[in-house]
């Protein structure tokens, strides 16, 4: 046996959506210095114009990219909202239950989030 | 530092997550429908941001926001980095180094929030 492994989990239970929480929560970090970024470009003193910016906001892969994030967020915040149930007290033999619920939550809410943010109008236009 | 009192320092460091993730959900929540739903039917423009940020009240909550999310996004990302063993040394590096991150970002975001009038 190794005195060092590199993971000492059990790989069932709740490891899969630690592991995705680790992820999605990496993910986010990165997105947070290019949000900063991209709001810098209010002061008009950043090497690309606000306005610039967002014609690139505005092509297919990026708007694509927003409905993926919207996704992570979403899984980030609710399944962060089970480990504050589970750490305030709720018990945790609940914990696959409430995983569950809550991404049901999630689907329904990314649903709709899917339909507000997808280019429908252009779609149909060029259609 | 001995060992007790680290451990308790990281108890802490692992409280103020779990609240400022509580806090963020509703300060995320707010943010998103100030610029994707309370817009007037229009898409998001310079000036729209520009007459939301003039505001002082915003001002306030988009800064007391950037330092909440830059605490969750770092102390976050070294949680995860400290789960591939680092050493003691290492540890010390990295808090620092995360310290220096999100203060310079908490620099950076302020000043963009300022610099509209």
């Amino acid at each position: 046996m190794n005195n060092q492994p590199f993971l000492r989990y059990k790989y069932r239970n709740g490891m899969f959506a630690w592991v995705l929480q680790r992820l999605s929560g990496a993910c986010i970090a990165f997105y947070l210095i290019a949000h900063l970024f991209v709001t810098s470009t209010l002061t008009g003193k950043m090497p690309i114009t606000f306005d610039r910016l967002m014609e690139i906001m505005d092509k297919p892969y990026v708007k694509a990219l927003e409905i993926c994030l919207i996704g992570v967020v979403m899984y980030h915040a609710l399944n962060g909202i089970k480990l504050a149930l589970l750490n305030f007290g709720v018990p945790t033999k609940y914990h696959k239950v409430l995983f569950w619920v809550l991404m049901i939550i999630g689907i329904i809410l990314f649903s709709y989030s899917w339909y507000v943010l997808f280019p429908w109008n252009k779609i149909m236009s060029a259609g | 530092m001995n060992k007790i009192k680290a451990s308790r320092a990281q108890g802490i460091f692992w409280g103020v997550q779990l609240l400022s993730g509580i806090f963020l959900l509703i300060v995320l929540g707010v943010h998103f429908w100030a610029l994707h739903f309370n817009t007037g039917n229009q898409a998001l423009s310079y000036q729209l941001i520009l007459s939301r940020l003039s505001s002082p009240a915003w001002k306030v909550f988009d800064t007391v926001f950037l330092a909440l999310v830059l605490y969750h996004a770092l102390n976050g990302v070294r949680a995860i980095i400290l789960d591939f063993n680092v050493s003691k040394a290492m540890r010390g590096l990295l808090f620092w180094l995360c310290v220096m991150v999100a203060i310079a970002c908490f620099i950076f975001g302020l000043n963009t929030i300022n610099s509209v009038m």
